[in-house]
């Protein structure tokens, strides 16, 4: 009686990981494929553009210099609310200011020395996070299929009871459809830590809109800024009466003084040249998952206290931690390593179970060579993709409109595998 | 924080942990003190680097023990296989009914968007439940985003594999309306 109960479960489980993984294969690929190729942002940017001025350090007088620069740069037009100085960081030793609507590299004295060109890294980046999709939508979905590898994974495991006795197993060899189940089942039971931690991480990434969009209407009159400043903290109230800029050197000062083992990343400007404005520096804790701290100034320099990511509720130092659980960003190049490797065991993974269940449709009589060529087409189509966008992008330059060419190349691959199918079919 | 030496005690730890386990699963017989072995170094590396470093050092911990585990599948992928005749791996069929496209439709609306509708509900009364019990307004509130990517995929998960279509909406309707009244309320407790 327990055994059918157990046989029933796992037919049950089976049949759920069928529906939902061919419900969400071809996006849960393309999704996958583009966030192990996204674990390299920071390094893309370099080879975009290798002539960018790099620096260990910049002195606080030359990131004061910087900004000046820039909103220089923007007078007679409308001013930015932010200002951003990307400070230099081990993995992209670079400092950049960013506005509203434009963003430069500077030199280590805070010259401006180019505008920023990292077109491919950003749609990279727009294809992972939102599908080239407007970002309400794109992102829900790709929250969605995070939360699908979830189910997948959980499904998964309850549909293969042998699947940690037989981990070690792997026929590879075989080049059969043996070996297709044995590197699908091997590579998800291994990975799975990372795979939940990825889904799950994403998933709160992705249904922010949903999540939080239900929470300010449920508590929050609707008002999302006040459902989520209790964890990253709330701006001050605006003044928009014109002032001097910010001085921002004795903020890094503090900082060097007050923090020597905490490393600033980014010092964000709000709203600049205006009585309301503030200044925060984010800045990275060594040895911690959380993205970093923000620290509040005004626009003196006075220290005005931390938002509490780094040491305040349980809950604050989970939310900061999950973008960098989510990219790999927490342990410098091997853990990078780590991520491009188990990233592609996750894309392995989900191709291979779409074609376990195309061969399963063959052993049971009704084959679908159309859609096995069709599946193919995308498995190949996705990174085919991205390496002529990227290809494109070196020979061309910044200003190509990545999205269609993008797309137009998974099509491409995907209509040469179907036709020449459909070729062969009518050889035959 | 503990010495830079009990981060790398905890990841040579894991690897440890899934050596013992590859020689576990590798005889043939299974040796359940072995397996516990295993398991326990295992268990005993993430402690080691919860103590260093808390979730850091456990982040780390997971992937050098899933990366060791990596090499040994690859190490097995690479033996030459003993001859034989080549066979298709037995694999359970699935179910032979066919549903129509409107009973697939709604099994679509099911286990998607009114299984994450049940979530966000239940997470939202569970808030109001944190809150109403001295926790944080942070707290709570994290709570609700980090509970929906969790509850939807297992209530998906869950309805998917029931066959009555009552069952499924008593599933998903009878937590939500539980918690609906909580959910009401909201504002009034925070």
């Amino acid at each position: 009686m327990r055994k059918d109960a157990e046989n029933g479960l796992v037919q049950r489980s089976l049949a759920a990981h069928s529906t939902i993984g061919l419900i969400c294969c071809a996006l849960l690929y393309l999704i996958c494929v583009s966030g192990t190729a996204l674990v390299l942002y920071e390094e893309w940017q370099r080879l975009e553009q290798p002539g960018a001025p790099e620096m260990a350090t910049i002195a606080p007088a030359s990131v004061q210099r910087a900004a000046q620069n820039v909103l220089q740069r923007e007078e007679g037009s409308p001013t930015t609310t932010h200002l951003y100085v990307h400070l230099p960081v081990p993995s992209l030793p670079r400092t950049t200011v960013t506005t509203d609507t434009q963003a430069f590299h500077v030199d280590g004295d805070g010259a401006v020395v180019e505008p920023e060109e990292n077109a491919w890294a950003e749609f990279l980046l727009a294809l992972h996070y939102r599908l080239n999709l407007p970002a309400t939508i794109g992102m829900t979905l790709v929250g969605a299929f995070g939360a699908m590898i979830v189910a997948l994974s959980v499904s998964g495991i309850l549909a293969h009871p042998r699947i940690f006795r037989d981990a070690f197993r792997l026929r590879a060899r075989r080049w059969d459809e043996v070996a297709t189940v044995d590197w699908h089942n091997r590579l998800a039971v291994w990975t799975l830590p990372f795979a939940l931690a990825i889904a799950l991480t994403g998933s709160v990434i992705g249904l922010f809109y949903v999540t939080a969009g239900g929470l300010a209407y449920a508590g929050y009159e609707g008002d999302s800024e006040a459902a989520i400043a209790p964890i990253f903290g709330d701006e001050p109230a605006e003044n928009a009466a014109p002032a001097p800029v910010a001085n921002l050197v004795p903020a890094l000062e503090y900082m060097a003084r007050e923090f020597p083992e905490v490393r600033p990343s980014y010092v964000i400007l709000h709203d600049p040249g205006t009585v309301g404005q503030h200044v925060q520096i984010v800045g990275l804790h060594p040895q911690r998952l959380i993205f970093g701290e923000y620290y509040a100034f005004d626009a003196n320099g006075r220290f005005h206290g931390t938002a509490g990511l780094a040491d305040g509720e349980i809950g604050q130092q989970l939310a900061a931690s999950v973008y960098n659980l989510h990219f790999g960003n927490f342990g410098g190049l091997p853990v990078k390593i780590a991520y491009i490797l188990f990233g592609l065991a996750l894309c392995i993974v989900v191709a291979t179970g779409t074609f376990i269940w195309l061969n399963k449709r063959e052993r049971q009589g009704s084959g679908a060579p159309l859609l096995r060529a069709g599946w193919w087409g995308l498995v190949v189509g996705v990174p085919a993709g991205l390496v002529t966008t990227l290809a494109v992008r070196l020979v061309i330059g910044n200003e190509v409109a990545f999205v269609p060419i993008y797309w137009a190349t998974c099509l491409l691959v995907l209509v040469g595998f179907v036709s020449r199918e459909l070729a062969q079919k009518r050889q035959n | 924080m503990l010495g830079q030496g009990l981060i790398w005690f905890a990841l040579a730890l894991s690897v440890l942990g899934i050596v013992i386990l590859r020689v576990s699963w590798g005889r043939t017989g299974r040796s359940s003190t072995l397996n516990t072995l295993g398991w326990g170094t295992v268990v005993l590396a993430v402690l080691a680097a919860g103590a260093h470093s808390g979730a850091w050092g456990i982040a780390n911990v997971s992937l050098c023990a899933m990366a060791a585990a990596g090499v040994f599948l690859l190490l097995d992928a690479a033996k030459p296989l003993a001859k034989r005749k080549k066979s298709a791996p037995k694999v359970r069929s699935l179910p032979a009914a066919r549903r129509s496209t409107g009973k697939a439709l709604a099994t679509f609306l099911i286990a998607g968007p009114l299984s994450l509708l049940a979530s966000l509900v239940i997470a939202l009364a569970l808030r109001d439940l944190i809150a109403a019990t001295g926790g944080s307004e942070a707290n709570a509130n994290v709570t609700v985003l980090a509970f929906v990517p969790l509850a939807w995929p297992l209530l998906s998960f869950a309805v998917l594999t029931m066959r009555s279509r009552m069952r499924q909406f008593a599933w998903l309707s009878a937590p939500a309306l539980a918690c609906l009244p909580l959910v009401l309320v909201q504002g009034a407790v925070i």
